[in-house]
């Protein structure tokens, strides 16, 4: 009798050990966290916007020459229909700000308020511009 | 006697309840395993495939460069030279994918490996600042990545 208890005892430790190993493994494969690349791709994606337009330069627009006339003078809608133009480039909704480093002027054009923003970009100027990205 | 025979009855029966249990957590293990090697390989893939948006472009063949000074841009003839390259050589940092430049009007596939069949395409985009050494201008062009699943 106490050898069959021993038995049904050691038994019963078995199975509860293997019952705890199968539910720790299935915790520990469940509760991985998934890494979500897009966020990097997007915060790319916005960074590559804001260079090339700042790089932007072509016969007789420059895109930096267009940012010192908005912050010197007041042709800033001329700058935000050339920027606004070039959204085609993004497939996401994008919006652009632009802060005038020697007045007191700050515009943006675009859909989208709050998202992926991308660096900073200070011109030669002291202009600062900068392009925001929302997820699709 | 009869005692002893049930009693080693008994024994054989815990015995298989403990292989069979035995068997039926190793056949769950082995299945989430697999299902876990199976999610971390698309998760591999994922990262590689939304890591090519950063990596075509500052690829040397087609980068901005001038006397060793590298600029943030695509040389759109670098980018033209390296369309007419055969493909085979980038097939192992590619795979089956197509790669495109959309600049100035021009598209110019600078890679195209796209399969006669597939499940699925997935497609990334990014604008990209395009440099033309002709008339010395900078445009804004998109680069596409198309992904192909079997």
């Amino acid at each position: 009798m106490k050898t069959k208890g021993q038995i049904d005892m050691f038994g019963l430790v078995i199975i509860v050990i293997l019952i705890v190993m199968i539910g720790l493994f299935s915790l520990f494969f469940i509760s991985r966290g998934q890494i979500d690349e897009r966020e990097e791709y997007y915060s790319y994606k916005a960074n590559n916007f804001a260079n090339a337009l700042s790089k932007y330069s072509r016969g007789n627009l420059n895109f930096k020459e267009m940012v010192l006339e908005c912050c010197t003078g007041s042709r800033c809608e001329d700058l935000l229909d050339f920027v606004e133009d070039n959204f085609a480039y993004v497939d996401e909704p994008v919006s652009f700000e632009i802060e005038c480093a020697n007045s007191d002027y700050s515009g943006s054009r675009g859909s989208c308020s709050s998202g992926i923003a991308s660096e900073s970009i200070i011109l030669q100027s002291g202009d600062l511009i900068r392009v925001n990205l929302c997820r699709k | 006697m009869k005692r002893g025979q049930l009693q080693i009855q008994e024994s054989i029966f815990v015995l298989f309840v403990f292989f069979i249990i035995l068997v039926i957590g190793m056949v769950v293990f082995y299945q989430m395993e697999f299902r876990s090697i199976e999610r971390m390989r698309k998760e591999n893939e994922d990262v590689t495939f939304y890591y090519l948006i950063s990596y075509v472009p500052a690829m040397p063949e087609v980068v901005c460069s001038e006397k060793g000074i590298v600029e943030e841009c695509i040389d759109l003839v670098k980018a033209r030279a390296f369309a007419s390259y055969d493909n085979d050589y980038y097939r192992k940092i590619f795979g089956n994918r197509k790669i495109i430049l959309n600049a100035d009007g021009e598209k110019i596939e600078l890679y195209d490996f796209e399969p006669s069949k597939y499940s699925a395409e997935r497609i990334i985009s990014t604008p990209v600042s395009v440099y033309n050494p002709r008339d010395k201008s900078y445009t804004i062009g998109k680069l596409e990545v198309h992904d192909y699943e079997n």
